[in-house]
């Protein structure tokens, strides 16, 4: 099988991970719940993975990274804290279900600042126009149906001067970008530890700019005596017991993502996308879906001329393509791009991925797309 | 004899213990002992009896000093002091 769905998760992994799990399940119990050797090793083990994305985000404060389930459960944390039923909420078109549904579940008014794909310039003024009277913006910092990367310094920095609290959805661009807390000083950044921070499934991670509100209440390990939730982080996010074995993995992934660095691993990806859509635009039957400039992580949609999305997803498949297809959890995205009608075959790079390999993949895509026509 | 500092959360006594660490002061972190924390659970960072007055103040500094600060007896008895 070649691996093209890591926007989804980053199926391969660096070997320290799954032995860092295995050594997790056979030597530590939980953090916080008591002071024998297991649970002080499990203690440690959480804190060093705090430490270590403080280290990758160049951000201060261990206590302020919460431990979720996944980049969903972070954007439900962020969201619910800063808005309100009936708040003016601005987001990007190319948010994923993660934002827009629960932004629809509170009642919030969310305006879609759109701009055409690929289109960074057009990013900033069209949030300017709405800015005004906005509780929060909330903003994808690359697509996970196109790998568009987007403007998010420039719109941190549009924020702070409307004094608009911004939530970054970090999901796409987390361990392949460059995502640094002191210089967005956002009020949240929310991603996943089982996509570019190559951790498993079942991680995640919220960046806290500010105290959230608890979406679950539950023990934490301290002031037990007391029927509310700790004021402080990260006890006021984290009731209930701990993924330590998912920690202990998602810490590998970040130690990976350090030595080798963000940006080069994103660069790797973006080569291989860049030179997949390159070959794959001669196919008459393909569209694809690939920025002019630098603008595009390793993530490239497709879309063949006749055959549905399924169906050339599903030949793929048997031709042994791991890819994705449909919308992606991102109607909204399909929208923005023109594309809800028939959706996109989705090729999503890892570091893991070889030019060899992508190359291979380049051959059946284009071996199934002749064939149907 | 030793010092046990009482911190809010399992998280800060570990960000105070690796901040003492960094001064090359050996720090531990143990669960507070029944009584010292005033809400239930809580946990302390431990650092020997010649060392106290360093660790308060490097705390301090760091804004990390959020509790009260125990001398621990060799009978298992605690007296509260104030660096």
């Amino acid at each position: 099988m070649i691996y093209l769905d890591s926007a989804a998760t980053s199926h391969l992994k660096p070997t320290a991970v799954k032995r860092a799990m295995v050594n997790a399940m056979e030597t530590m119990a939980s953090p916080g719940r008591g002071a024998y050797g297991a649970a002080m090793k499990a203690a440690d083990k959480v804190y060093e993975c705090r430490e270590l994305a403080c280290r990758l985000f160049n951000f201060s404060e261990p206590q302020n990274v919460v431990f979720t389930l996944n980049a969903t459960h972070a954007l439900n944390i962020a969201i619910r804290t800063l808005v309100s039923r009936g708040d003016k909420v601005i987001i990007s078109g190319y948010e994923h279900n993660s934002v827009t549904r629960p932004l629809n579940f509170i009642g919030a008014k969310t305006v879609v600042a759109a701009s055409p794909l690929f289109d960074t310039g057009s990013v900033i003024p069209a949030i300017e126009r709405n800015i005004s009277g906005a509780k929060a913006v909330v903003w994808n910092h690359v697509s996970n149906v196109f790998g568009y990367i987007q403007p998010i310094y420039d719109i941190a920095e549009l924020c702070r001067r409307h004094n608009v609290p911004l939530i970054v959805d970090a999901s796409q661009s987390a361990g392949i970008c460059r995502l640094d807390m002191a210089e967005l000083n956002a009020a949240f950044v929310a991603m996943p530890g089982h996509k570019g921070l190559l951790g498993p499934q079942g991680t995640g991670i919220l960046l806290c700019g500010e105290t959230p509100a608890p979406l679950i209440c539950g023990g934490t390990g301290s002031e037990s005596a007391l029927q509310s939730m700790p004021e402080y982080l990260p006890d006021r996010a984290e009731a209930g017991t701990h993924n330590v074995v998912g920690i202990a993995g998602l810490c590998e992934g970040i130690r990976y993502v350090l030595s080798h660095g963000a940006e080069n691993i994103g660069e790797y990806e973006a080569r291989l996308c860049r030179r997949a859509s390159i070959r794959l635009k001669k196919s008459p039957q393909l569209r694809i879906f690939a920025s002019e400039t630098d603008n595009q992580a390793g993530v490239l949609s497709v879309q063949h001329s006749t055959m549905d999305c399924e169906a050339f997803c599903s030949m793929l498949g048997k031709r042994g393509i791991a890819a994705r297809c449909g919308l992606h959890c991102a109607p909204l995205a399909h929208s923005t791009a023109g594309t809800i009608e028939r959706g996109t075959v989705r090729l999503s790079f890892s570091p893991f991925i070889t030019q060899a390999q992508a190359d291979r993949a380049c051959g059946i895509i284009e071996s199934v797309a002749g064939h149907e026509n | 004899m030793r010092y046990l500092i009482m911190c809010r959360s399992l998280t800060y006594a570990q960000r105070a213990a690796k901040i003492l660490e960094r001064h090359a002061i050996s720090a531990g972190v143990t669960k507070a002992p029944a009584g010292l924390s005033g809400n239930g659970c809580s946990y302390c960072v431990t650092v020997s009896y010649g060392k106290g007055i360093a660790a308060a103040d490097i705390l301090r500094r760091e804004g990390l000093l959020q509790g009260k600060i125990f001398e621990q007896h060799p009978d298992n008895t605690f007296k509260e002091v104030f660096f």
